[in-house]
């Protein structure tokens, strides 16, 4: 056996199984998405990166020419020497402060970079102090240009212009103011000046010189710093390129083993839940086959139950018949009082069986209601009858009451409405002492046709507790588990009347308090019946009608106290009674003897009885006028109705049965137009054909089912083989042979008989008896010789019919 | 009693009747079928008699009748004992005389040698033979009237219900 936790818990573990796989799944698919991203952001941030030198090249070139303007401006101005011309180079370097500057913070990150950039600072500054050490040679040199140009205006011009020229130089040379007034020294220090000049113009040619080279120097700076920044750019690009190139790499590593992994999970996942539906099929296959077992099971039991109960039925038959008739009988007392104590037993055991069987067939939906008309009043008048001296002896006063209009005839199954009341009453009256138990029967009118009968049933009994009223309708249920053991009964009671109620679609309810009685209310829809189709099945007392004595009855039972049972009774009733033990001999016997009546058990060893009924109807033609069939059988005859009635019965006998339903029975096949009373003596089954006719060929067409070729050859046949023997049998004769002769005689006398060739059939037995017998009434020789006759006119007759035939 | 197996004698009569063919590959259940009456008409009569009373049956195809008879019974001994023919789960339809001096019950006594557990009719002229015998074993005693053919389909037909338990209509 399958432990079912265990079973959940393998079922959930495979649930946690997959769940903890689609989990992994799920991260690990995060995870590829995760470093996917990265991977890419860190190459897209890389390719950002690369702008950086960019900006730095940029202010590279924007300070290389901002370098150039500068020295073009100062080279401008040094040649014009308008103040305007100079403007440019202020503001230029006033703003290359910052450009260099830009360009350090470019290069934070490079320290090699950062040097060169801050060299190149340096050469800038350099530069500047140059061009403005430049700017203020050139303003000497301006002087010395106006001090020459006056000195050679002195030189030329002499003192007249003196004034003038004092004004002019006045204005200018405000250094120079004492050389104008004094000529000698003004010579004496234009010389000086002059000297200087020379002094200061090699200086400045020197300046001009070294700026030039501190000019290319910045320049070769900057060529070298460019080329260099390429180089790092170029390099870092590089280094970019590979470092992206080894992060895609490593995420494609990664990549390709997540998606390895990630497959493997899926090939897992779909392993597990493969084996998983393998496993549910297997499964799904054990349960089905274990559904099938159990239908078998169901099947057997049903089986079962029916074959019991028909195997308890039998015997108890003979006990309840037996009691019966023995009671009949004068006995001593105490004789009497065992008997009725057995009657009331056996009685008892059927209705148990009754209970079950009626249980069984209401389970499987296999009980029919009937429909027939029947006295509602009779049904009441027999219900209170049953439990009158039961309610007596209880102490309990039983009462009925019938409302004046209920429709005295009702259309429905009787039997069952009985069985409800039965069942209910009964109840009542067993759980009620020292009470009173009241059933009443009353109407509402549903349509003109169709009445609601309700039934309601008061008792003071014992009553149910209210929290028991939902399950004493379920099967095997008493109220109490006591009840049983004190009451007895097999709680089947309640629950048949709830499943014969619903199977007439009405309604039951019931309001009980304990020890204080219980009432049910049940409403049965019925219609309304018809008083002339009421049929007189109760016959009040056994008066044995006389036209019944003198029949011949045959009873066909394996059981011997069945049998005994019905000969008892038979015989009582002056009827001739035979038996037979199964079907063959029943057969057998029936060729022998005509019977009136045949009762006949259904279940015998051999053939059955609804195989042997089949055989006489079909091929003993024994008709149901002439032979009613009565089946008898313990068990109810249900839905075989139909089948029992074309196989030839004419009525059905349920055992055990009382007297009373035996004469009913029998007073039921009289009246259906059997002439019971009319005794038969004629051979019912005569097997001798008609004397007139030489032959009879019925038997062999019936045979054949109307294939001419197969009468045709077995007529050939005939002739061939009996002309045969007969010659056979005529040399046997001769030489004396007579086994011989008695033997070829048995030999042709089935054939003979089978085309209904009676006089040779009657010729050839004659032979064959004297010889066995030994008794010569005529020689064997003459009887030879009418034979061989005799079969002449039958081959004659039987060539004319084959002639015909054709 | 002389038991006699001149082959002059013996009128080889054997057929068998396989109504259904046995190649749709479903396993059918077999019906074998023996009939031993050595006048021809009559086993005849029988056999075809049987064969038709179980048309209906091997129509459902369900079933497949074997039926061997047999006219001369000695035939049929030698068969047996020479290992040509098996007996297991038959329905034997056998005459009282088998002509040739033998009789139904060497049959049911070779029979009960090759321990077969055949259901026996025994079929015969007279009722005589029946309270004669009561000593040799059979399962139905039919006497040849009119009704013989039918009775033995009624054995058979119970044969098979109970053999296959199946109700036959």
């Amino acid at each position: 056996m399958i432990d079912p936790y265990k079973k959940s818990l393998k079922k959930n573990s495979i649930q946690l199984k997959i769940g903890f796989l689609m989990i992994a799944g799920v991260v690990l698919l995060s995870a590829t998405c995760y470093l996917a991203y990265r991977s890419l952001s860190s190459i897209v941030s890389s390719i950002q990166i690369d702008e950086k030198p960019e900006l730095g090249l940029l202010s590279i070139r924007e300070i290389s020419m901002d370098l150039e303007e500068a020295e073009n401006c100062v080279r401008i101005y040094s040649v014009t020497r308008d103040p305007s011309d100079i403007q440019p180079y202020y503001k230029i370097i006033t703003n290359i402060d910052s450009k260099a500057d830009k360009l350090s913070s470019a290069f934070t990150n490079d320290s090699v970079l950062l040097a060169q950039a801050d060299d190149i600072r340096k050469l800038i500054e350099e530069n500047i102090v140059m061009w403005n050490e430049l700017l203020v040679l050139n303003h000497d040199d301006n002087v010395v240009k106006y001090l020459r140009q006056l000195s050679s205006q002195i030189d030329s011009a002499s003192a007249s212009n003196q004034r003038r020229e004092k004004g002019i130089l006045k204005r200018v040379f405000n250094r120079n103011q004492k050389t104008l007034f004094e000529d000698s020294v003004i010579i004496k220090d234009l010389n000086k000046i002059v000297q200087q000049e020379s002094v200061t113009k090699s200086e400045l040619i020197n300046q001009e010189s070294m700026l030039a080279v501190t000019g290319s120097e910045i320049k070769e700076k900057f060529y070298d710093l460019i080329a260099k920044m390429e180089n790092e750019v170029t390099e870092l690009i590089k280094a970019k390129a590979l470092a992206a190139g080894q992060m895609a790499e490593k995420t494609y590593r990664w990549m390709f083993l997540l998606s390895v992994s990630g497959g493997l999970l899926t090939i897992l996942v779909l392993f597990i839940i493969i084996r998983y539906i393998r496993k549910a099929y297997a499964y799904q296959n054990a349960l089905e086959h274990s559904k099938d077992e159990a239908e078998k099971l169901a099947r057997t039991k049903e089986l079962f139950m029916a074959n019991m109960s028909h195997e308890i039925r039998t015997p108890v038959t003979a006990i309840s018949g037996f009691t019966d008739q023995l009671l009949h009988e004068s006995l001593d007392e105490s004789i009497t009082r065992s008997l009725q104590i057995i009657k009331s037993s056996s009685d008892h055991l059927v209705k148990i069986i009754d209970d079950i069987l009626d249980f069984s067939k209401l389970q499987n939906n296999k009980l029919v209601l009937e429909k027939v008309h029947f006295s509602i009043s009779q049904i009441t008048q027999d219900v209170y009858a049953l439990f009158e001296k039961q309610a007596q002896k209880n102490n309990t006063l039983l009462s009925y009451s019938l409302s004046p209009d209920t429709p005295p005839v009702l259309l429905g199954d009787p039997f069952r409405l009985k069985q409800i009341m039965i069942n209910l009453v009964s109840n009542s009256v067993k759980f009620t002492k020292n009470g009173s138990v009241h059933f009443a029967v009353s109407t509402g009118m549903r349509r003109p046709e169709e009445i609601d009968l309700t039934l309601e049933f008061k008792d003071t009994g014992i009553g149910i507790e209210e929290s028991k009223l939902d399950v004493i309708f379920e099967d095997f249920t008493q109220a109490e588990m006591s009840t049983t053991r004190k009451y007895g009964g097999t709680g089947l009671g309640l629950s048949i009347v709830k499943r014969l109620i619903d199977l007439h679609k009405g309604t039951i309810d019931i309001k009980s308090r304990k020890n204080h009685g219980t009432e049910i209310i049940c409403r049965i829809p019925y219609l309304v019946g018809d008083i002339s189709q009421l049929k007189k099945d109760d016959i009040p007392s056994i008066s044995v009608p006389e036209e019944i004595s003198g029949l011949k009855v045959l009873i066909v039972d394996d059981e011997e106290y069945n049998r005994l049972l019905f000969k008892k009774i038979l015989n009582r009733w002056n009827i001739i009674c035979h038996e037979a033990i199964n079907g063959m001999e029943a057969l057998e016997t029936l060729k022998e003897n005509s019977y009136d009546l045949l009762f006949m058990d259904i279940r015998m060893p051999g053939i059955d009885g609804v195989k042997t009924a089949h055989f006489i109807r079909e091929e003993m033609k024994i008709s149901a006028d002439k032979m009613p069939i009565v089946f008898i059988s313990a068990a109810p005859i249900g839905d075989e109705w139909q089948k029992y009635k074309k196989a030839g019965m004419n009525a059905f006998l349920q055992k055990p049965f009382t007297e009373e339903m035996l004469l009913t029975t029998m007073m039921a096949v009289a009246e259906n137009n059997f002439q019971l009373a009319t005794a038969y003596n004629t051979d019912t089954y005569n097997n001798k054909p008609l004397p007139a006719d030489k032959i009879n060929l019925n038997n062999l067409y019936h045979i054949s089912g109307g294939d001419k070729q197969f009468v045709k050859q077995m007529l050939d046949s005939f002739n061939k083989t009996t002309r045969k023997g007969l010659a056979e049998m005529q040399q046997a004769v001769l030489s004396g042979e007579w086994e011989s002769v008695a033997n070829l005689a048995h030999k042709m006398l089935s054939p003979c008989r089978h085309i209904g060739a009676m006089d040779l059939y009657n010729l050839l037995g004659r032979i064959e008896n004297s010889i066995r017998n030994n008794i010569r009434t005529e020689s064997i020789e003459t009887l030879t010789g009418k034979s061989l006759s005799e079969f002449e006119i039958i081959s004659s007759l039987l060539n004319e019919h084959v002639a015909k035939m054709n | 009693m002389q038991v006699l197996f001149e082959e002059s004698l013996i009128l080889a009569h054997c057929w068998d009747i396989n109504t259904v063919p046995k190649s749709n590959g479903i396993m059918k259940k077999t019906i074998n079928v023996l009939v031993i009456e050595d006048n021809e008409y009559y086993n005849n009569l029988l056999s075809n008699t049987i064969q038709q009373s179980v048309n209906s049956i091997l129509l459902k195809g369900q079933y497949q009748l074997i039926l061997r008879s047999f006219v001369d019974a000695g035939e049929y001994i030698r068969q047996i004992k020479s290992g040509k023919l098996d007996c297991k789960d038959s329905i034997i339809f056998l005459d009282y005389y088998l002509g040739n001096g033998i009789n139904a019950a060497h049959i049911i006594k070779l029979l009960k040698e090759y321990s077969c557990d055949a259901m026996v009719v025994l079929l015969s002229q007279s009722k005589a033979i029946k309270e004669r015998n009561n000593l040799i074993h059979y399962d139905y005693f039919v006497v040849k009237d009119n009704l013989a053919p039918a009775l033995c389909c009624l054995y058979l037909q119970q044969y098979i219900e109970n053999k296959f338990s199946v109700t036959l209509d």
